[in-house]
């Protein structure tokens, strides 16, 4: 792995090109070193977020006495969905507005998959 | 330094990209996991390598391109490759975020809309490589990519891997000689590239 040049190497030209792609090839295995391992958490916790999220979404379109439990209790539907009761989630909860799809553009609007 | 994350049990990393897809389509959050790991290194470069953004800003392009990725996978669904889709939608959110700042920060004009190909070529020729060291099987896949990917020294990866310091030299070694061949039988050795 040294950068030091062996004086052969240096005047061989099958040497030299032998280097010259192996050096190649450490550059590109260098070229995506990998990104914070947070970012790798926060990416895969998204996912399972996410689904969770929009499957309490649908059974609350199809569900009154959900919708009534969300508005008294928000937090704990939100809890038992899975969910982190964040304020910004359980406020929308409590006024969810014109059904499901404008849930789900409110919460998009408000980043909150993330 | 945070314990390094291998491919979930069961999706091996020779698992296509149709088939973590159509996992991830399914609700199988192992594969959303698998396609993650595979291409955050990718997204990330796209965003600071080859848009030259800050870590912060790079950070948020990331985040912007995992919920792009959810929300465009069930229309995506396998109609071409993975790759080229990524790499649009990667474009397309780095492109996005510098027009917001520029926004914000009422700077005239708009981002060039010509994009960095080069830069994103050779992004797309280390994705080739990290594929090839994914087939190369273990012990190189680990051993390459705590060293390369991981950026840990070979004493780091000794002691992660539990075998001496010499081996990880030996296996480096070896490995990258398996990996250069068989880089070359497909036609994608770096000699080769200008």
């Amino acid at each position: 792995m040294s950068d030091g040049v062996d004086p052969h190497v240096a005047g061989c030209a099958t040497c030299s090109e032998g280097l010259a792609a192996f050096r190649g090839l450490l550059e590109q295995l260098r070229a995506l070193p990998h990104p914070p391992e947070r970012l790798i958490e926060a990416a895969t916790d998204f996912y399972r977020r996410r689904r969770n999220l929009e499957a309490l979404i649908d059974r609350l379109a199809g569900d009154p006495s959900l919708q009534a439990k969300a508005k008294a209790d928000p937090a704990r539907v939100l809890r038992e969905a899975g969910l982190e009761p964040v304020p910004d989630l359980i406020e929308l909860l409590r006024d969810p507005g014109r059904g499901s799809g404008d849930l789900t553009r409110r919460i998009a609007a408000k980043n909150l998959w993330f | 330094m945070a314990k390094p994350r291998n491919l979930p049990a069961g999706l091996d990393a020779a698992a296509t990209d149709e088939v973590l897809v159509a996992g991830c389509l399914a609700g199988d959050e192992r594969a959303w996991a698998a396609l993650i790991v595979r291409y955050a290194g990718y997204i990330h470069a796209v965003a600071s390598r080859a848009f030259g953004l800050g870590p912060s800003a790079a950070d948020e392009v990331f985040q912007d391109v995992c919920v792009r990725l959810y929300d465009g996978l069930a229309g995506y669904a396998g109609r071409s490759e993975f790759r080229p889709w990524l790499r649009a939608v990667s474009v397309s959110a780095c492109r996005e975020y510098l027009r917001r700042e520029a926004r914000q920060a009422e700077r005239a004009g708009s981002p060039p809309d010509q994009e960095p190909a080069a830069e994103l070529d050779d992004l797309e020729i280390a994705l080739d490589v990290r594929a090839a060291v994914d087939a190369l099987g273990d012990p190189c896949r680990m051993t390459i990519g705590l060293y390369f990917f991981r950026g840990l020294t070979q004493a780091q990866v000794a002691k992660r891997l539990r075998v001496p310091a010499g081996t990880v030299a030996a296996r480096l070694s070896r490995c990258l000689k398996r990996l250069r061949g068989s880089l070359q039988e497909s036609g994608l050795d770096p000699a080769s590239r200008e």
